[in-house]
């Protein structure tokens, strides 16, 4: 199988300036990536899996060429994105991140038409083009209005539009349901495996797992600027083969000495916890993979209560790519 | 069939602008009215010192060679008008698309620097002229100095306004890297247009000028462009004489365009490398 996109040890690193003083300011260098390497087969939907800072948008910006790395090599169907950035331009298809991509004072068809012309489309081919998107996505009922009376999600749908705009063998999708309400979001995934059907090869960037696990044919997982594992779902899966997980929605004040004392029971390999939206509002999630649920269960109950937490729920389940992140990395999404 | 596509792209640019434009209606209307108003502040001030139009005339006619003191302002106004927004609307049209986020995605696609500035200077000047000079008829009309435009020298000034369009350009693609690089244009806008008013002799001769300011105001294509303007029309003199004003140009016209395209190719690389070329 060809390989539409090869990227060789890419190093980024920003200058960021932070005001220290009415005129001074304090030099900041953030090192976005450290040596990218990874590679993405003909055909297939590539997931980036990583949370909000962790270099996923830095590392899709260097492939569409709008950022230089500082080191490393990059091409992408076959051409150098550093020495030949027109002509990767020309292959592919982008959506960045954000409903911002559009322009508010045009209809989604003019934005559409406007597009179209920058990548060079003919103009008859054009027109069967926008035709075939709107309907592919469904945009007939406010393609012809101005862009700025859309919804959140209408917007993003355009913007996916415009991506597929140059009809382009390979897209890039940066969060591509980031801002989407779940029946949105199940439409979006539903159209990305389309598109796959058609013969185009996706890259996408996600920090939802469900979302990599149910679309991606591989997935590589990024944090703090580097590759720490990448396969297939359930090849990065069987790395925690034998083991389970542990997930508990609690409230509590002393997370930090729950999770070491959960840590500290013998057949727990990694715990960690954030903050989700549960049904009943904020919660703190802790997640341990452990090697047997049935007796590890018991022994987390009893240091929530003793640690006078309140829990909402505790439950064993089956090691999802969540659980191969913690695995790798320590912290969940 | 590539420089079809070039165009089309070019023509895509032009049209999304003037749609954004149509649909701010009270900008439309505006944009017409003043050009009319800049000219008007200089003459009733020149009366208000003077005490008279015809004292004002009289001594406008000691530096300037006419008498027509209020046509002589409305050429200078006019050619400035056009001359500024040509300079800045390509630097103003990045920074507007930088803060509406748009830039990144115009850079995704395969179109040239060249594209984007002439698609949207284009549009400046198709909107800057027709208002402009449609401006400067209603003034003419008004005030009596139509005859002045119903004429050959018409046209021939025109072309010198469209020949100085040539270094402006360059200009404007230089001022767009600079936009780029330092995020924020309105200060250094406002300066370097008011800076334009003041050398440019766009409401006196620049022989009223100091000596040292005299030779500054030649650097800028808008002097020449409006001098030269005036000398064809109102029968003064030019800066220097026509040919070697029109080489002048020619020169500008080869120089700004080459600095202003290399400096671009510059800034885009430096803002790729720090990633800030989207950042505002």
């Amino acid at each position: 199988m060809a390989e539409i996109i090869k990227a060789e040890n890419i190093v980024k690193k920003y200058e960021t300036k932070l005001p220290a003083g009415l005129f001074r300011r304090k030099k900041k260098i953030v090192h976005a990536l450290k040596g990218v390497s990874l590679s993405v087969n003909e055909g297939e939907i590539f997931g980036l899996l990583g949370p909000n800072g962790a270099g996923k948008t830095t590392l899709i910006k260097i492939l569409t060429t709008l950022l230089l790395p500082d080191s490393g090599k990059a091409y992408v169907l076959g051409y150098d994105v550093i020495k030949q950035p027109n002509e990767v331009k020309k292959r592919i298809g982008v959506m960045l991140m954000g409903e911002r991509a559009l322009y508010w004072k045009l209809t989604g068809r003019e934005n559409l038409e406007f597009f179209g012309a920058l990548y060079k489309v003919p103009p008859a081919i054009l027109r069967d083009r926008i035709e075939y998107v709107i309907d592919f996505l469904g945009l007939q009922d406010f393609v012809d209005r101005l862009v700025e009376t859309y919804s959140s999600g209408q917007r993003v749908l355009l913007a996916f539009a415009k991506a597929l705009i140059n009809d382009a063998p390979l897209l890039f999708l940066d969060e591509p349901t980031v801002a989407l309400d779940p029946r949105r979001s199940v439409e979006i995934r539903r159209k990305i495996r389309e598109l796959r059907e058609e013969g185009k090869t996706i890259f996408l960037t996600t920090h939802i797992m469900q979302e990599a696990e149910e679309l991606c044919d591989r997935v590589a997982i990024i944090d703090e600027g580097k590759i720490v594992a990448m396969g297939t779902p359930d090849g990065l899966k069987s790395a925690l083969r034998g083991r389970s997980a542990v997930e508990v929605d609690l409230l509590t004040e002393n997370v930090e000495a729950i999770v070491g004392q959960i840590n500290a029971i013998g057949g727990v390999h990694r715990t960690a916890w954030s903050i989700v939206q549960s049904e009943r509002g904020r919660a703190i999630r802790i997640r341990a993979i452990c090697d047997s649920p049935r007796e590890i269960l018991p022994r987390i109950v009893e240091i929530l209560l003793n640690n006078g937490a309140k829990i909402y729920y505790i439950k064993p389940e089956e090691p999802t790519l969540e659980d191969v992140f913690l695995h790798y990395t320590g912290k969940l999404l | 069939m590539v420089l079809r596509q070039k165009l089309i792209a070019v023509y895509a640019i032009f049209r999304a602008r003037l749609k954004v434009y149509t649909r701010y209606p009270g900008w439309l209307v505006l944009s017409f009215i003043f050009p009319i108003f800049t000219t008007l502040l200089p003459v009733f001030l020149a009366v208000g010192v003077s005490g008279s139009l015809e004292a004002a005339s009289n001594a406008f006619w000691r530096y300037s060679g006419t008498r027509e003191f209020i046509f002589y302002m409305l050429v200078g106004s006019t050619i400035w008008s056009i001359s500024v927004n040509i300079i800045w609307d390509f630097g103003m049209w990045l920074y507007e698309e930088m803060e509406a986020g748009t830039l990144e995605q115009v850079l995704l696609t395969p179109v040239g620097v060249s594209e984007l500035l002439l698609g949207a200077v284009l549009y400046t000047i198709t909107i800057t002229m027709l208002t402009s000079i449609i401006g400067l008829f209603i003034a003419s009309t008004i005030f009596g100095y139509i005859g002045y435009l119903i004429s050959k020298e018409f046209i021939i000034a025109l072309l010198i306004v469209v020949l100085g369009f040539i270094p402006l350009l360059g200009m404007s693609v230089f001022f767009g890297a600079l936009v780029l690089k330092i995020k924020e244009p309105w200060s250094f806008f406002n300066f370097l247009t008011a800076f334009l008013v003041f050398i440019a002799g766009v409401f006196y001769p620049i022989t009223v000028l100091p000596p040292i300011a005299r030779y500054i105001a030649v650097l800028f294509p808008a002097t020449i462009q409006i001098a030269d303007a005036r000398a064809v029309l109102m029968h003064i003199d030019y800066i220097f004489d026509p040919a070697i004003d029109i080489l002048i140009l020619l020169s500008y016209a080869i120089f700004w365009p080459i600095f202003g395209a290399v400096m671009f190719k510059r800034t885009e690389s430096e803002l790729k490398l720090k990633g800030s070329i989207g950042a505002h």
